[in-house]
């Protein structure tokens, strides 16, 4: 039950151009435990939806190119599956639910047909069975299965996403990705979604890598947190470590300093000075170097390893090598 | 305060000025890296300068119109590039002759048809309304008539005569523009920027021509290329059902026309012909391709 | 949807009238002499200015444009300068040939065009591509009636595999559809590419494999019928210029249709017969642009809602 079921390791992904190359994902790493929920947190950019196209292996083509990692599900490597095989992990094994619910359904087939299309792929069943199955999931996602008759342009932006979070639980997947599941939703109703999410998650005993740039989100709905920037986690640990220990990765305190706390009476949030660096022209040495308030000279020349602290790592010189114990 | 609002608009146009160049700059810059937009540039280009400098090459008079039976049908050699036809008539004086034709008609139709469309689009799209349902749907109307067969009736009612055939082409190609032009001037029409310019006191002329006309300009250039094309290809296909240019005038479907019955010894006779159409239509495409992809780099990867 | 059909039937009447309204506006321009058309040149002058004066042919344009639409709506088209019969008849006798060549083109044209252009959007860059957009882009250019000339020579003057006129039987339609089907083929080619790589990039379509649907769900279930639009409406279109197309191939080939029995009227001056054949083939035009909106809002549901609510 502790094991990690989930692992990525050292994954290197570039999108190639005739123009340039950007360097999406750089040596990422991370593992997840079977019920757990592991929040990947974010700016714009930093990577986080190349790492989830990267697990169901639907990267652009062409242009996207994995030049080292491996991601194991079950101890099966997914790079090494044939891609008919790779076929029957995803919306089986494997689901997503993606940032834009307006734009991720066909609005040519009813919503219905679109839910039934992943059962009928993954589950041989009789036709009773499966209508009835799919009366079920919209019931699951608060949806009147009457509904399933109407296109996707009948339906709200959140009734929408409940209808691909349908899809995606369709068959109950052992892990489940959200990529920004509120993000393109009103703030009235990103709440009710996250909660059916988590909820849905619970009762159906799967697990989730949910990507999210929103920390009280990852503080309400995950067991684990891992912070990406340029490409690499530089922070991870259990929503404990990451609330609640002292010592923390400059750009994690960055984060925390730009939402507003409701015990701490501030005038103005400090949002972190300046930009992610561009991607097509990483620096050497630490990327947050350009914007960390706490920089060393080592920073820009020498990429830190991760100081790990039982469940808690950080990538920083600050609690690395002879600098440790300086942080404060 | 007059002088401030003159000077706004001056640096205003100045900026719009330079806003156009680097674009057509941009487009350009796309366009030259289309190999096959290039291609037809040049194929093109070529057919122009033919045609342009016809009469430096062969004589029309003597080489492409009179009759020299001694010579008839002479396959294709150092003299007579293409070979002679029927009538002893250089083949190639009649294809360079033919392409001045063919491209007068090409580009003279489809600049009448662009400025007509211009006008039709911009008042319908601008007014709206009943102005707006009247045009339409005589536009309408006019695309619910095949083209060729308008053309036809056209051509049948008013004589066969080039002027005629102008007019002919122009009413069944007006229609395509027209429709560019109002679906341009119905997009940017909702802007505010337009209603800002309305209450700034801009003359309606004005608003169309500086606001609305280039948002049109990219559909429009691209419809050009192909409707230069598409008219040559017409014009050939009504002379040679004997209802466009009358012989002996050198016209590469009227040629092919007369060709039919020596054709199975003398294939040449509609090879080259045809191929002009098809090198001359080819090369516009090319271009109007290449020049879609330039003005909407999009589509590609 | 009746309701939508029944709104789209009733769009059609002021089309239709327009294109009455054009035909006899052009054709009323004409400098021809009814009267003498019809007598023949042995006629007295008499004869001819009364024949003219009974027929209405002095009238003013108003009133004969009156006169014209009414008889129209009592299905009576005027009778053929030549024969001195209904102008529908002929027509109605021709209209077979032409409607037999249109049909078997525009189908060898979606045959042709939509996989092949699917293929070659889904392979972008491959050899398949790059082969079938070149072609197509040549086709495009070629005229059809110099297409169909080449084909005369080799087919039938050369190889004798196909007669070069006539329409006795099948191997008689088989030059003249192919040599119209092509080009329009090459077109919808071109349209269902473009539609495709645009439509394969849509998030929808990565929704579909991420659900783990097969490639070929993905594409011919997911992604082409989001394609298929434009193409249905380029398809209509590319129907209207079949028809006319028709009227050119039909020359070549020597065929007895629509097309031959035109030009035979324009060329004799019968203002009645030409009238009546435009008029009737911009009819079936609009007919089949109803059709494929109709169509459309099949495919379309979003488009079917606009109308139905």
């Amino acid at each position: 039950m502790s094991e990690a079921f989930f692992t990525i390791q050292d994954l290197w992904v570039r999108y190639v151009t005739d123009h340039e190359t950007v360097y999406a994902v750089n040596g990422l790493s991370l593992s997840l435990k079977r019920g757990q929920t592991l929040g990947l947190v974010g700016e714009t950019g930093a990577g986080k939806t190349t790492t989830a196209l990267s697990i169901m292996r639907l990267l652009p083509p062409r242009v996207s190119r994995v030049d080292q990692g491996n991601i194991l599900f079950n101890g099966v490597s997914l790079m090494d599956l044939s891609e008919e095989e790779m076929r029957r992990v995803r919306g089986e094994k494997i689901a997503m639910i993606y940032q834009d619910p307006m734009t991720s359904l066909n609005p040519v087939m009813t919503v219905g047909d679109q839910v039934q299309e992943v059962l009928e792929l993954h589950k041989k069943q009789s036709r009773r069975a499966l209508y009835k199955r799919v009366d079920e999931l919209f019931a699951m996602v608060g949806i009147p299965p009457d509904r399933k008759k109407e296109y996707p342009h009948q339906f709200s932006g959140g009734m929408k996403q409940r209808i691909v979070i349908a899809m995606a639980l369709a068959c109950e997947p052992e892990l489940l990705i959200a990529d920004e599941p509120t993000t393109a939703l009103d703030v009235t109703i990103q709440a009710q979604v996250l909660q059916m999410i988590a909820k849905l998650k619970d009762e159906l005993d799967t697990s989730m890598l949910l990507i999210t740039h929103d920390l009280g989100v990852v503080a309400q709905t995950c067991d684990m947190v891992a912070i990406m920037y340029a490409g690499k986690i530089i922070e991870s640990g259990t929503v404990h470590d990451i609330f609640h220990n002292k010592d923390h990765h400059p750009y994690t305190e960055g984060l925390f300093g730009s939402i507003p706390k409701l015990t701490v009476e501030s005038r103005r949030l400090s949002p972190i000075e300046g930009l992610m660096p561009d991607p097509t022209n990483l620096p050497d040495g630490c990327a947050f170097a350009g914007r960390c308030p706490a920089c060393m000279p080592i920073c820009m020349a020498q990429e830190p390893d991760y100081c790990q602290r039982a469940s808690h790592a950080i990538k920083c010189h600050l609690f690395t090598g002879e600098n440790r114990g300086e942080a404060v | 305060m007059t002088s401030k609002t003159a000077n706004w608009e001056f640096s205003e146009e100045l900026f719009e000025e330079y806003k156009k160049k680097s674009q057509i700059a941009e487009v350009w810059r796309r366009l030259k890296k289309s190999k096959t937009a290039m291609l037809g540039l040049f194929v093109l280009t070529t057919i122009i300068l033919l045609a342009l400098f016809a009469d430096l090459i062969r004589n029309y008079q003597s080489m492409a119109i009179e009759q020299n039976i001694m010579n008839r049908l002479q396959s294709p050699n150092s003299t007579h590039w293409f070979g002679t036809d029927a009538q002893g008539r250089d083949l190639f004086a009649r294809v360079i002759h033919g392409a001045r034709i063919s491209l007068l008609l090409g580009f003279s139709c489809t600049a009448i048809s662009v400025f007509v469309g211009l006008i039709l689009g911009s008042v319908a799209g601008y007014f709206g309304g009943k102005i707006d349902g009247v045009i339409m749907r005589i536009l309408d109307s006019i695309m619910s008539i095949p083209a060729i067969l308008l053309s036809l009736a056209i051509v049948a009612v008013l004589g066969q005569s080039i002027p005629n055939l102008i007019i002919a082409m122009t009413v069944a190609y007006v229609p395509g523009f027209a429709r560019i032009v109002r679906a341009s001037v119905l997009t940017v029409i909702g802007n505010e920027y337009i209603e800002a310019a309305k209450a700034s006191g801009l003359g309606t002329f004005r608003i169309i021509s500086k606001y609305v006309l280039p948002n049109a300009f990219g559909p429009i250039i691209v419809e050009i290329t192909m409707s230069v094309a598409s008219v040559i290809k017409a014009v050939a296909g009504l002379s040679f059902i004997g209802l466009g240019i009358i012989p002996p005038t050198p016209e590469w479907g009227a040629m092919l026309s007369e060709s039919r019955e020596f054709m199975r010894y003398n294939p040449y006779l509609v090879l080259y012909p045809g191929l002009a159409i098809v090198l001359t239509s080819l090369s516009l495409n090319l271009l109007g391709d290449g020049l879609r992809d330039a003005l909407d780099p999009r589509l590609k990867d | 949807m009746h309701k939508y059909v029944l709104k789209r039937l009733i769009l059609m009447v002021p089309i239709i009238l327009g294109v009455i309204f054009i035909v006899f506006t052009i054709t009323s321009l004409t400098p021809g002499d009814p009267g003498r058309m019809m007598l023949g040149m042995t006629a007295s002058q008499e004869a001819v200015d009364k024949l003219n004066e009974e027929l209405g042919f002095n009238d003013p344009y108003v009133v004969r444009f009156a006169k014209y639409l009414g008889n129209i709506v009592r299905g009576d088209f005027g009778k053929s300068y030549k024969n001195n019969q209904p102008v529908f008849d002929e027509i109605f006798a021709r209209f077979p040939t032409t409607l037999k060549l249109a049909l078997a083109s525009i189908t060898v044209t979606i045959l042709i065009g939509i996989p092949l252009g699917v293929l070659a959007a889904v392979r972008q860059y491959s050899k398949l591509d790059m082969i079938s957009t070149v072609s197509a882009l040549f086709i495009a250019a070629v005229p059809s009636f110099w297409l169909a000339l080449v084909c005369i020579l080799a087919f039938s003057l050369h190889l004798g595999w196909f007669p070069p006129n006539g329409i006795g039987s099948i191997a008689h339609y088989v030059m003249p559809t192919f040599t119209l089907s092509v080009v329009y083929a090459a077109s919808i080619l071109r349209m269902t590419r473009t539609t495709m790589l645009e439509s394969i990039r849509q998030d929808y379509v990565r929704t579909a494999r991420g659900k783990g649907a097969t490639p070929a769900q993905v594409i011919w279930r997911h992604a082409l019928k989001n394609a298929l639009l434009p193409v249905v409406t380029s398809m209509g279109m590319s129907f209207g210029g079949l028809l006319g197309g028709a009227v050119v191939i039909e020359q070549v080939f020597g065929m007895p249709g629509l097309g031959t029995l035109l030009i035979n009227a324009i060329k004799m001056k019968d203002i009645p017969q030409v009238m009546a054949i435009t008029i009737f083939l911009a009819t079936l035009f609009c007919t089949i642009m109803l059709l494929v909106d109709i169509l459309y809002a099949f495919i379309d549901p979003r488009i079917k809602a606009r109308y139905t609510s």
